[in-house]
């Protein structure tokens, strides 16, 4: 493993001292597109939510129970989101990666086909399959299966297969570009040493893949938590997420000072889980690098 | 298709060169779909026709937020926009221009239909529409019977929304009388709620309110009237034994350029002709008391105007006053 991350790393290494003077510029556009468009904006949007400096709306949120349930909800259906995305992304992207070039081209076609639908007529399609009077209950009454509607929409559940659906391709290409690079011969190597199949999995292969796991997950994740249309059409009230908050307070109770303190309270959790990710990468690199060494 | 093009290329042409067409471009914000149309075909058309020097460009959808915002940056691109009953109330006064009744006629509107800032277009009412096939011959009547559970079962959809008339509604099925509403007694409605919390499905646009209706999948629903009339050749039907009311309003944001065609615009929109014939595409009631007795055979018995006498008026201005904590405090209950 140690041996192939050096061979890899040689012409990156060559790469890197070679470092045009002018890159700066290349960049420019980029940078001051973000700042008129994006940092202006938020700098305006944290302006919002302190009136006169005032962080009433901020203490609001803090000391009102509805705010910090709904704000503790949305990261535990993003959690759930991100496990169950991932964990349905992993084989799809193996089978992409080592599937052959057939494999590639459906599993690739069958992936992004969805993708390109609107993501209203997605969740909307969800509840025709879902609803008390959707295809499934027909389908699973028809054959008497059952006698009355299972509730599918409208519970946690639903928001959960709708999320992981939209967000799956989100999460399948990053995996997909990580384990395609994953030289085969490591495993061949591993099976030549005695270990089974899944032994090489275990301490090869999956921890080569690693990278794509966080890489995915960071991407479910971080998008997860803004989802608003899916959960308002597939979830129940209680289901709520800080996104519906957030549109709430600014298109029903036309309170921007409020609902801009809520967007910024998301855009700081949010960063704060992107930064735990990155400190756990960080964390693994650096045990990678030890055992190396070692 | 090239027809087409050959027109507008000449009715460009023609527009360009004519002596003084269109000095004033009136921009009109409305809720866009059939709405819209039928507003156009009888409000904005006939007064282009009538006023060559004003031309409308209609914009959509009318959102209070975006007005305000519009009118906070200083940047004004709408020049008549219409609203919902949310809004245009002594509380919003600094985004909006008053109502001038110089140019406005006051003594033409019906009750509550003209104020300082706001002035109505149409009246329009969410109603208990209910699936015919759906309770063995019965048919729910009044807002008690949304409540009903035992002799109504199943599931009912709900606007998501405080304000949607959903606390009057739970109030008046509690047996209070309509002119006891205000102040609502919120813990008292949610408890009336909770009875059918567990059956109630909530809808977020007007759209799902529909789907929900035709699939099936609620029984009955608190819909506005438009949308209900919408399902109607699949089997569903109105029930006008109590109804709440909403209204679509004229405001004008702040600061335009074109107060003065504006004002004159929703003056003629006001007219009987005009809300006569726009009565021939929506099932919305004329807020002028002189084109209430004449409004179009087709939706005649189903216009709000057509039930005044049981229409629950909801009290726009204390929604204003309270709508904040009661949207909190209905979130919570939704949560809960």
């Amino acid at each position: 493993m140690t041996v192939s991350l050096h061979d890899r790393s040689m012409p990156a290494k060559a790469m890197g001292r070679f470092r045009p003077p002018s890159a700066f510029w290349l960049i420019a556009p980029a940078i001051l597109f973000l700042a008129f468009f994006f940092v202006f904006p938020l700098l305006k949007l944290v302006a919002i939510s302190l009136p006169d400096g005032s962080a009433e709306h901020y203490r609001q949120i803090f000391t009102t129970p509805v705010f910090l349930r709904v704000i503790g909800e949305t990261f535990r259906v993003s959690l759930i989101v991100t496990v169950v995305t991932v964990a349905i992304a992993y084989p799809y992207a193996y089978a992409m990666a080592h599937g052959g070039r057939a494999a590639l081209l459906v599993l690739t076609v069958a992936l992004l086909i969805p993708f390109w639908v609107s993501l209203l007529l997605r969740s909307f399609s969800w509840i025709v399959l879902l609803q008390n009077t959707g295809l499934i209950n027909d389908f699973l009454i028809a054959a008497g299966l059952i006698d009355r509607p299972i509730r599918l929409i409208r519970t946690p559940l639903g928001v959960i297969i709708g999320m992981v659906h939209i967000l799956l391709p989100y999460a399948v290409l990053p995996l997909y570009t990580v384990m395609k690079k994953i030289d085969l011969r490591l495993m061949e190597a591993s099976s030549i040493c005695g270990a089974s199949w899944l032994r090489g999995f275990a301490r090869v292969y999956f921890p080569l893949s690693l990278p794509g796991v966080m890489a995915s997950a960071i991407l479910a994740f971080t998008l997860a938590l803004g989802f608003y249309i899916t959960p308002a059409l597939l979830g129940s009230p209680r289901d709520m997420m800080i996104a519906q908050m957030i549109a709430g307070q600014f298109n029903e109770q036309l309170n921007f000072g409020l609902g801009a303190a809520l967007a910024v309270v998301l855009m700081v959790l949010t960063a704060m889980a992107f930064g735990l990710f990155g400190a756990a990468r960080a964390a693994l690199q650096m045990r990678d690098r030890r055992k190396g060494e070692a | 298709m090239r027809k087409t093009f050959v027109i507008a290329v000449v009715a460009t042409l023609l527009a360009g060169t004519a002596v003084n067409a269109a000095d004033t471009t009136l921009t009109i914000s409305s809720y866009g779909g059939a709405y819209q149309e039928a507003q156009s075909k009888s409000y904005f058309q006939p007064f282009m026709a009538e006023n060559p020097d004003i031309e409308i460009v209609e914009d959509s959808a009318s959102s209070n937020a975006k007005l305000k915002a519009m009118v906070e940056t200083g940047n004004v691109t709408l020049d008549l926009v219409l609203t919902d009953d949310s809004f245009g109330l002594e509380a919003d006064a600094q985004w909006l221009e008053p109502i001038d009744y110089s140019i406005v006629d006051r003594s033409k509107f019906i009750e509550g239909a003209a104020g300082t800032y706001r002035v109505a277009s149409d009246i329009e009412g969410t109603v208990l529409a209910y699936n015919a096939d759906e309770f063995g011959g019965e048919a729910p009547q009044g807002f008690a019977d949304f409540f009903d559970t035992a002799k109504f079962p199943g599931s009912r959809a709900v606007w998501k929304y405080a304000a949607s008339g959903i606390f009057e509604t739970a109030l008046i099925a509690d047996g209070v009388k309509p002119e006891d509403l205000y102040p609502i007694d919120v813990e008292r409605a949610l408890k009336k709620l909770d009875t059918i919390k567990a059956d109630i499905v909530w809808w977020e646009s007007g759209s799902q309110s529909e789907q929900l209706l035709s699939s099936g999948e609620a029984g009955m629903a608190l819909v506005w009237i438009g949308r209900a009339l919408n399902v109607a050749e699949k089997g569903i039907k109105v029930d006008w034994t109590n109804w709440t009311s909403q209204t679509g309003y004229w405001v004008v944001p702040k600061g335009t350029k074109n107060r003065q065609a504006a004002m004159k615009a929703i003056d003629f929109f006001t007219e009987p002709a005009q809300q006569i014939e726009f009565t021939k595409y929506m099932p919305y009631g004329p807020s002028n008391k002189n084109a209430l007795a004449s409004v179009d055979g087709k939706f005649k018995g189903n216009l709000p105007t057509d039930h005044l006498d049981t229409r629950v008026l909801m009290n726009a201005e204390w929604w204003a006053e309270n709508g904040a904590d009661v949207d909190l405090r209905f979130q919570e209950w939704l949560l809960q």
